[in-house]
């Protein structure tokens, strides 16, 4: 298994294209974490004119914000890439039937698959700590909250990462797989949004009559019910739903921001309730959103292992064994 | 011609090496194998013969558990590898027809790697692998890697690779092609080395010759069904049709057609003709000399085996 995990590993990170790849991504991001402190900051000034006290105020949640969204974004975009092509491309060039043909079991293969993408997803992910080292330094971002984002980016890769492998042992093609694959993010970032939009807007409205001294007025509301679960598996949803507040004061904390809009998804009937930080929250969208993506993971992962199991009593057509 | 190196004929039958009974398998429309029905002895080198598309690399995938059959089953030293797939590879080698490698490693690498796939220790797994490497003469590239090797370097690296197990059955598909003809003779040796161990090896090639000067036994495969096995020293064609290539400097047909010899014609000063054994083909040479045919080449087309194999697309036409 070591062995088999090392030698995909070598496959994945072969030459300069990786570095070149890698250091792109720690630019990008360095870039962004540098931007949004800009921002930051003159939106402290502009209180400042105001005749706000910012002096203190710390802009951690912003820059911190800002940097895990676009990471989350370069992943959807670098992770399905690293295992959407793991399966064909491996039976493609003739080297998966000879080691089906040893003693590896078809759960084996998967799995050294699977934690040598992971492995170097991991590596992207590492490669972002020093930005949130510094989002760190400028205060206003807990421990508690990077490890709960990062925990969560984690398992978006993993999910993406098993997703891509089973559209890998699907299709024969190469090209179509890792189009496949990126249907799948797509569906699941952009998608989810959409179909919960229309959703809403489709949802029936239940209309009240209030009588009162000027002869009473009606009220409508939109049922949502649980369409929000819906909206629960986008990764974005997942990642700022989870994050603990930061209760950031004069600063946009973007997170939080998709965190309060997202549960509005989840207001009782009737609450016309402001929320924020004195109000009472709605309940989180994340447990349900991650127990979708961990089945889909799931799903994924048994489907690909059903994929390698020998002896294959129905190919693909026009696959052939070796 | 080899000589039947196998057991001695006064012992009892031994329990078959390989049994398959009835074996059929579809891929869409096309049936590869059509109720195959083969016993093959153990300890020998038995060579799959047949035409292209016959079957022989359906048959492979099957016995070496990676493909399941419609019907029919198999069963390989005693094991069925529908059921047991794992059990089967532990002691069979499977090389295909057609395989790649894995580039970054180097040779060694990648005999190690197997090594762990077949959950030997890493100490153990380098030992073999080096081995391994020396014995198909390998050793100067251990640490080049994969991708700048020969194609027959290439290949004699993936023939290493089924013997990382000590399997005592081997499944040996077109192991030669892309072989030159000294690398061929070593293959035959290694072939001849692992039988000699008690090794019994299925090997399938185009290459009869080849096959002939390895192989104790040989299996006719025609689609999709077996057309008997046989001890090489027994072909049923393989005395009978033997055909010969006679040159001559002026008209050689007429005195053959009057001798009544069955020919064939491939240009003006140029004759194929069939006898029925060594005996007969030296009558008509002398025949035709004595009627002052001016013969300056007769030599025999092919091998036994390749006779056998031509009269049995032959039979297959008629
Ligand atoms: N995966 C597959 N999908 C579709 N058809 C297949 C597949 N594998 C084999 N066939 C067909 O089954 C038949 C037998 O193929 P097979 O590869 O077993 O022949 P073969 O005897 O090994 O031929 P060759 O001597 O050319 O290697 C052929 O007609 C081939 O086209
Ligand atoms: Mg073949």
């Amino acid at each position: 298994m070591k062995a088999l995990i090392l030698s995909e590993i070598k496959q994945r990170i072969r030459g300069k294209r990786w570095w070149i790849l890698l250091s792109l991504w720690v630019v990008v991001l360095a870039g962004v974490t540098f931007l949004a402190r800009m921002a930051a900051q003159a939106e402290l000034r502009s209180f400042g004119r105001f005749g706000e006290d910012v002096a203190g105020i710390p802009i951690g949640p912003t820059m911190f914000g800002s940097l895990m969204l676009f990471t989350l974004s370069l992943i959807c975009l670098v992770v399905p890439s690293l295992s959407s092509t793991s399966v064909n491309s491996e039976r493609d060039r003739g080297t998966l039937a000879v080691l089906q043909a040893t003693m590896l079991r078809p759960h084996e293969i998967f799995l050294a698959k699977f934690a040598s993408a992971m492995l170097v997803a991991l590596a992207f992910l590492v490669a972002s700590i020093p930005m949130t080292l510094w989002t760190m330094l400028e205060r206003g971002v807990g421990f508690g909250r990077v490890v709960m984002v990062y925990v969560v980016l984690a398992l978006v890769c993993a999910v993406l990462l098993s997703v891509g492998l089973a559209t890998s042992a699907w299709l024969r093609r190469p090209a179509l797989s890792a189009v496949m694959s990126y249907a799948v993010v797509f569906l699941l970032t952009i998608g989810t949004l959409i179909l919960f939009g229309v959703s809403v807007i489709t949802a029936p409205v239940e209309r009240t009559r209030v009588d009162d001294e000027f002869g009473g007025y009606v009220t409508e509301e939109r049922v949502i019910g649980a369409r929000w679960v819906i909206l629960a598996p986008n990764p974005f949803v997942v990642l700022a739903d989870a994050a603990p507040r930061s209760n950031s004061r004069f600063v946009p904390d973007p997170l939080e921001a998709i965190r309060d809009s997202v549960r509005q998804s989840r207001r009782p009937a009737g609450a016309q309730v402001p929320f924020g930080p004195s109000g009472r929250e709605p309940p989180a969208l994340w447990p349900a959103g991650i127990s979708i993506e961990v089945a889909l993971a799931l799903a994924a992962g048994y489907f690909t292992v059903g994929r390698l199991r020998i002896p294959a009593r129905k190919l693909a057509p026009g696959q052939r064994v070796a | 011609m080899s000589a039947h190196l196998g057991a001695p004929p006064s012992s009892p039958p031994p329990v078959p090496a390989l049994e398959c009974q009835d074996l059929s398998r579809s891929f869409g429309a096309t049936r590869a194998l059509n109720g195959f029905t083969m016993s093959l002895p153990p300890g020998e080198v038995i060579a799959l013969v047949g035409p292209n598309g016959s079957g022989k690399t359906t048959l492979l995938l099957i016995l070496s558990g990676l493909l399941a059959p419609d019907s029919g089953w198999a069963r390989i030293g005693g094991v069925d590898p529908v059921e047991r797939p794992f059990e089967v590879h532990s002691f069979v080698g499977w090389m295909p027809d057609f395989f790649g490698t894995y580039d970054d490693l180097t040779s060694l690498e990648y005999l190690e790697l197997f090594g762990a796939a077949y959950k030997m220790p890493a100490a153990q797994s380098t030992r073999r692998a080096r081995e391994l490497l020396s014995l198909v003469r390998l050793s100067d590239k251990s640490s080049s890697p994969v991708h700048t090797l020969s194609r027959g370097q290439k290949q004699k690296l993936g023939f290493a690779r089924t013997l990382v197990h000590s399997p005592r059955i081997l499944l040996l598909d077109e192991p030669a092609s892309g072989l030159d003809p000294r690398a061929r003779i070593e293959l035959r040796d290694l072939v001849r080395r692992q039988r000699d161990e008690g090794v019994t090896v299925v090997v399938s090639s185009h290459i009869l010759t080849e096959l002939e000067e390895m192989s104790d036994h040989v299996a006719f495969v025609d689609a999709g069904q077996c057309r008997g096995v046989h001890p090489l020293s027994l072909l049923p064609h393989g005395g009978a049709a033997r055909r010969y290539k006679i040159r001559a400097l002026n008209d050689v047909e007429t005195p053959l057609r009057a001798a009544g010899v069955v020919f064939e014609r491939i240009s003006p000063d140029r004759v194929v003709i069939e006898t029925i054994n060594d005996e007969s083909a030296a009558d008509i040479l002398a025949r035709l000399t004595s009627q002052g045919v001016r013969v300056i080449e007769m030599t025999p087309v092919g091998g036994g085996l390749e006779g056998a194999f031509l009269a049995m697309e032959q039979g297959d036409r008629a």
